[in-house]
């Protein structure tokens, strides 16, 4: 066998003796390549493909409300069904979460809308990519752009529950820090790139294992009550010190304090996680783009 | 590779002499499968732990259970050249086209693209049937890796060349499979890739909008570098410069596609004529002596590849002891026959299983690979009759032959149950001549047949 072209490490186009403007395959281009060229190239990737991207979310948009009578009303009402889900159960009195200091309709909106922004990103990625197998097989997709465009719709959702909060804060009289709204931005970030790293991963090694997305299901559904977003997870003991390394309970808290508060209750807690999750995804981006090839051709 | 033969040496250094660039290089390149879903899930995890930790990939080794279907591919492709990639099912040449088109990622060797690379390769892959056609135009060329500016800039063209009408404004899902093709191919086809990657998609849609591809095909070629995997041998001799014969993965032959066309029934031959013979008896190994030679030869002396005329077959547990023998008018030498003049073919042969229907046809083809005319028992309404003991003689008479001077190859094929080959073979070209001292020669021949006719005037 030519074992003696696999061993040659593989070398980028320009030390190839090529001149720029080739693009060049190898078996272990991507296993090679540093974080930087890693990201590098996903980036190129993301920004060649963002006319795919918005191509792709407004398909799947326009595919979810086609032949229906209500037609675009749905993508503002489904958003909203999980969210009035807890409300309904909380105006009648079935949840009573105590002395939490805020009206618990709000309590219970924002700690959804944050809740989700995790939980659809990993679950409409993974299944947006499984479903994209058989394109993916046959024509040349960057599979970032595809997760990308599966974000299209949970920023969409978390758009139209963010107006359902604007409109329970004027319902109650509640305004938010002027602070907080503007710290709410980085924090929102580091949230992204939490969800986009353990996304990709998922997605990825789903496609391969399809247990991941069951798993993944039953895993959210179980999480999101770990998570701060209908009760408040104790502070303080054997429980609250464990609750410090569920990442979303920290976001949950940190983000919803960051809004009617101004700063997160405990911001050195927030802080490190929002770092690690930037750390994350710069980590995740690599292998990502190092695993990805596996893909194609054990689909 | 078939470097060392001279032969190729001389025609890749009149390629070389062609400044044309090279936009394509394929160097040594392998690529591995398993055969089994479980191997494929196990490698795959294997492989993405092996990543993730950083460890090499083993890629140049085959674990238990895997195959190359790629096996030190090299080969190159310039700009303005067609390259034709022919071989057997499963000889790897679609995964040559994905491993260009950077889907797959080689297991070992090189792949250097300069420039885009776009497919014709799955022509339906992607359309969102609930969506319209104008919305899937979009759609599609995004995926296809098109910016908005491009699909702005050609998509008048694309609706123009797709030609379905109102259709565009209807969901896809309405559409017929003709409708798809055409406009899935509208789209494809207005990329302006460096290489195009075509996979079968010269028989796409109807007739009229066949040509209309043909056309189109042939006005980006010169400006592109082309692979084309067909296993329509006519296709790849009209319309490559080069041709590759991939075998189990390997490159058999790479040069003039006439000769490609030439090994590539080599390599297909040795397989089904000699493997499905009936035991150790040596005589039906190769019942027909057909395999021995690939091509068929001119008077002019030159040689074209029977893959032409579609090629030989013989199921040797079905069919034993074929003897066909053409007789040309009374005194006439072999295989020249006067034009209008009478031709016998006697058809002999013994087959295995007497109560099939036997159906046997003679088409005949132009030295290009045209069909002309063809005899079938089948459309005469003659039924075959076998003897107990298997044997069956026949013969076909023709009158008066009408076709015109020229050289015409004949083949021989058996059917049985209406559709399966039992037998086929590209016999020995025909010619039919005119001889002046004959009394109903013409001085001119036009077309391809003439009848035989007379003229009548009254002057009053």
């Amino acid at each position: 066998m030519n074992t003696e072209h696999v061993k040659s490490p593989a070398r980028p186009p320009e030390e190839s003796g090529l001149e720029r403007g080739w693009t060049v395959y190898t078996a272990d281009m991507r296993s090679h390549a540093s974080l930087m060229e890693a990201w590098t190239r996903l980036i190129r990737d993301l920004i060649e493909s963002r006319f795919l991207i918005w191509q792709l979310f407004l398909k799947d948009f326009k595919a979810q409300y086609q032949q229906s009578v209500l037609g675009i009303v749905w993508s503002v009402i489904m958003p909203l069904v999980p969210v009035l889900i807890y409300l309904f159960m909380s105006v009648i009195g079935v949840l009573s979460p105590g002395a939490i200091g805020l009206p618990y309709v709000l309590f219970v909106i924002v700690g959804l809308t944050v809740w989700m922004i995790f939980s659809d990103g990993i679950n409409f990625a993974m299944f947006k990519l499984l479903q994209s197998k058989a394109v993916l097989g046959k024509i040349r997709v960057p599979k970032i752009a595809i997760i990308c465009s599966s974000l299209g719709r949970v920023f969409f959702e978390t758009l139209v529950r963010t107006t359902l909060i604007v409109l329970a804060m004027v319902w109650y009289g509640i305004s938010p820090s002027g602070q907080g709204v503007i710290l709410l931005f980085p924090a929102l970030i580091a949230l992204l790139c939490l969800t986009l790293s353990v996304a990709m991963a998922l997605s990825l090694v789903n496609i391969v294992v399809r247990d991941i997305q069951k798993l993944v299901e039953v895993g959210l559904t179980y999480a999101m009550f770990l998570s701060s977003v209908i009760f408040m997870m104790p502070d303080e003991g054997l429980i609250g010190g464990i609750s410090s390394f569920n990442l979303m309970n920290t976001f949950i808290n940190g983000i919803r304090d960051t809004l009617f508060l101004g700063t997160p209750s405990k911001p050195g807690l927030f802080l490190l996680t929002s770092g690690f999750s930037v750390l994350l995804l710069f980590g995740v981006g690599r292998l990502f783009y190092v695993m990805e090839h596996v893909i194609d051709d054990k689909l | 590779m078939t470097s060392s033969d001279p032969s190729i040496t001389t025609e890749r250094a009149i390629l070389n002499s062609e400044a044309s660039e090279v936009i394509l290089k394929v160097e040594g390149v392998s690529k591995k499968f398993a055969y089994s879903l479980r191997d494929v899930l196990k490698y795959g995890t294997l492989r993405l732990f092996r990543e993730f930790l950083g460890l090499p990939s083993r890629s140049n080794r085959l674990e238990v259970g895997e195959f190359w279907a790629l096996d030190d591919v090299s080969f190159e492709l310039r700009r303005g050249e067609t390259l034709g990639i022919i071989g057997r099912n499963g000889a790897g040449k679609s995964t040559v086209l994905k491993v260009v088109n950077g889907i797959f990622l080689p297991d070992g060797g090189r792949v250097a693209v300069k420039g885009t690379v776009a497919g014709l390769i799955e022509i339906g892959a992607g359309f969102q049937p609930n969506l319209t056609g104008r919305e899937n135009v979009y759609i599609i060329a995004s995926i296809l890796g098109m910016t908005k500016e491009q699909v702005d800039r050609v998509f008048d063209d694309i609706i123009e060349f797709a030609d379905i009408g109102k259709f565009m404004d209807s969901p896809v899902q309405s559409y017929s499979s003709g409708m798809i093709v055409r406009l899935g191919f509208a789209i494809h086809v207005f990329q302006k890739p460096d290489v195009l990657l075509a996979d079968e998609i010269l028989a796409v849609g109807d007739f009229e909008f066949q040509q209309k591809c043909l056309e189109k095909i042939a006005q980006i070629k010169k400006e592109v570098g082309m692979i084309l995997v067909s296993h329509s041998m006519p296709t790849i001799v009209r319309f490559c410069d080069r041709a590759i014969v991939l075998d189990r993965g390997r490159v058999l032959f790479d040069g003039s596609p006439k000769e490609a066309v030439e090994r590539m029934m080599f390599a297909e031959h040795r397989a089904p004529v000699v493997s499905r013979g009936g035991g150790g008896n040596p005589a039906l190994q190769d019942p027909c002596g057909i395999g021995r030679q690939s091509y068929v030869t001119l008077s002019s002396g030159s040689r074209i590849p029977k893959a032409v005329f579609g090629g030989e077959y013989c199921n040797a547990q079905k069919i034993s002891k074929v003897h066909c023998r053409w007789a040309f008018g009374r005194n006439g030498p072999e295989r020249i026959a006067d034009i209008f003049s009478e031709i016998l073919v006697e058809i002999s042969f013994h087959v295995k299983f007497p109560d099939t229907n036997l159906i046997i046809g003679i088409p005949v083809f132009s030295p290009d690979g045209q069909m002309i005319t063809a005899f079938n028992t089948d459309a005469s309404g003659c039924e075959i009759p076998v003897d107990p003991d298997g044997g069956v003689f026949g013969r076909l008479t023709i009158p008066c032959i009408s076709l015109n001077p020229g050289e015409y190859v004949p083949c021989l094929a058996v059917v049985v149950n209406g559709a399966e080959f039992i037998y086929r073979e590209v016999l020995e070209p025909i010619r039919i001549v005119s001889r002046s001292s004959r009394p109903e020669a013409h001085s001119v021949y036009f077309g391809l047949y003439s009848e035989k006719h007379s003229w009548n005037f009254s002057s009053d």
